[in-house]
């Protein structure tokens, strides 16, 4: 099979290969997973999902995060036990998905309630990261990320409250995209805090991203009216989503950028050689396009404090039953809760005043006159598996806290993100870079992204391998 | 801290205590970080 969707998809139309063809092989390579990566916690029923060679997505195999109830699974929410969906609602998105003829082909790992930033869960075999032998894979959508970078799927939905499309993503190569909030829908999907919970689509190139994305959007958002690009611009064009996603995704002349490659905490100040990839790319970028340096500083602090306030009170929130019961959650989800149960409510609410006003302050302030403020991911790179287990001996918490601190403050802002691989660092793994811009668009997101994909990687996607393309399956 | 999770029915082990006060004091809104100081 191809790697990419869209090269897929080429194919099938062009009657090159069937959509059911398509489908027996994606199907049967879930089997390869067992013995090498545990992303999959079960596979779902093909029998009785239509293919169709003619759907947009006809013959595409998909797999999400187990967080979603749709008609074809209740969700274990990385849990060992079925979690039925507190409004008990089926979510429109994976129900979208499956109209356009995509076929659901697993359940997939994740920690327990979305709540970590790793795949570690001890109800769970520990998710092994496919390219990357003894790096950690990222969480909370773990599976999702895992199954895409080693080929078992085109495409995964995942959520991200703080960062959990984002990290696992950056940990794996893959492109990690969290949408502006609401804009796909959360219904179905349980919640963790849902004042941050985003749901987001993790895929081997933009292209693929932008096709899952656009399909899964409900029909009237596609009629949506949208400005392309600046806002500032006199010359502002106006197009639906329908039209934006599906042209090419060309990135024009005349995007600008900022760059914020100093974190407000020297705990996390850029390891070197991450800093020489990042520059890397920039250089690139900056032999285009127009790249400003900016700095976040104080402001950075405060947006991080801020989401933290509403992660921990929401989640709290959602989990008290079970924070009074005592039971029902594991150590990490009940460290990720049990501070909310303390968060004075003053601070809940002025965190919740304040997000209309910081996210003001930052496109003014941060992104200005610019379409794209640029940031690192990781800024100690990806590390060993054994450096963020909590219950290794090597444990380093500093290692831990550092996934997630450039990604928390986008979801309390309320703002889109991608994040992507730009190079790898001397151990070969990936350096990612996180792009984040203004409410709505998403398009010029995936431009920048498909402009470094070509520029490094060709009509393959940012994976040119994913492994159980090339494996024999056994019979 | 521990008269308000204990008022919520939340038992929490003097490990937890100790964690959730790092989280909280983390998250002090800075005015209040000065006004401490101050108080100091």
């Amino acid at each position: 099979l191809p790697t990419t969707l869209v090269e897929l998809r080429r194919q099938i139309v062009a009657g090159e290969r069937t959509a059911a063809n398509a489908i027996d092989r994606q199907v049967r390579q879930l089997a390869l997973d067992a013995t090498q990566w545990h992303s999959v916690v079960h596979a779902l029923e093909p029998a009785g999902q239509p293919v169709n060679d003619e759907a947009p997505l006809g013959g595409v195999g998909l797999a999400h995060k187990d967080i979603f109830s749709s008609r074809l699974n209740i969700p274990r929410c990385g849990t060992g036990h079925q979690v039925r969906h507190p409004d008990d609602t089926e979510s429109p998105v994976i129900q979208r998905l499956a109209d356009q003829g995509a076929v659901s082909l697993a359940a997939l790992s994740m920690a327990e309630f979305a709540a970590g930033v790793t795949a570690e869960n001890p109800a769970l075999p520990l998710t092994r990261n496919p390219l990357f032998p003894g790096a950690m894979v990222g969480g909370s959508s773990s599976g999702s990320a895992a199954a895409v970078a080693a080929g078992l799927c085109y495409a995964s939905l995942g959520t991200d409250t703080a960062g959990s499309v984002r990290i696992p993503a950056a940990s794996c190569g893959v492109l990690g995209l969290k949408p502006t909030a609401g804009l796909l829908s959360t219904r179905g999907c349980q919640p963790l805090a849902p004042g941050l919970d985003t749901v987001g689509v993790l895929a081997r190139s933009a292209r693929d991203a932008a096709q899952v994305l656009a399909a899964g959007l409900l029909p009237r958002q596609r009629d949506m009216v949208l400005p392309d690009f600046h806002l500032t611009d006199a010359s502002l064009d106006l197009r639906t989503w329908h039209e934006v996603l599906g042209n090419d995704l060309q990135l024009p002349d005349g995007v600008r950028f900022r760059v914020c490659l100093d974190h407000c905490d020297r705990k996390f100040s850029l390891r070197a050689d991450q800093h020489d990839v990042l520059q890397s790319g920039l250089a690139a970028l900056a032999n285009v396009f127009a790249v400003q340096t900016v700095s976040l500083q104080q402001r950075l602090s405060e947006w991080i404090r801020l989401a933290a306030i509403v992660m921990h009170s929401e989640a709290a929130a959602t989990h008290y039953a079970a924070l009074r019961a005592g039971t029902g959650l594991n150590q990490i989800s009940r460290f990720t809760t049990l501070p909310g149960a303390a968060i004075p409510a003053a601070w809940y609410a002025q965190a919740l005043r304040q997000a209309a006003h910081c996210q003001a302050d930052f496109l003014t302030h941060c992104l200005g006159d610019a379409d794209i403020l640029l940031t690192p991911v990781f800024p100690h790179g990806v590390p060993d598996w054994d450096d963020v287990l909590t219950t290794s001996d090597t444990f380093k918490p500093v290692q831990l806290l550092g996934l997630f601190s450039w990604t928390s403050f986008v979801n309390y802002l309320g703002l889109p993100a991608i994040v992507f691989p730009v190079g790898t660092d001397p151990q070969g793994r990936p350096v990612c870079i996180q792009a984040i811009a203004r409410p709505y668009a998403e398009r010029v997101l995936l431009g920048l992204a498909h402009w470094f994909e070509m520029q490094h990687c060709g009509d393959a996607g940012f994976v040119g391998r994913p492994p159980a393309l090339y494996q024999t399956i056994p019979n | 801290m521990q008269l308000l999770l204990a008022l919520q029915g939340i038992a929490a082990t003097q490990a937890e205590f100790a964690a959730i006060a790092r989280t909280l004091e983390r998250l002090v809104p800075p005015v209040h970080a000065a006004t401490r100081e101050n108080a100091s």
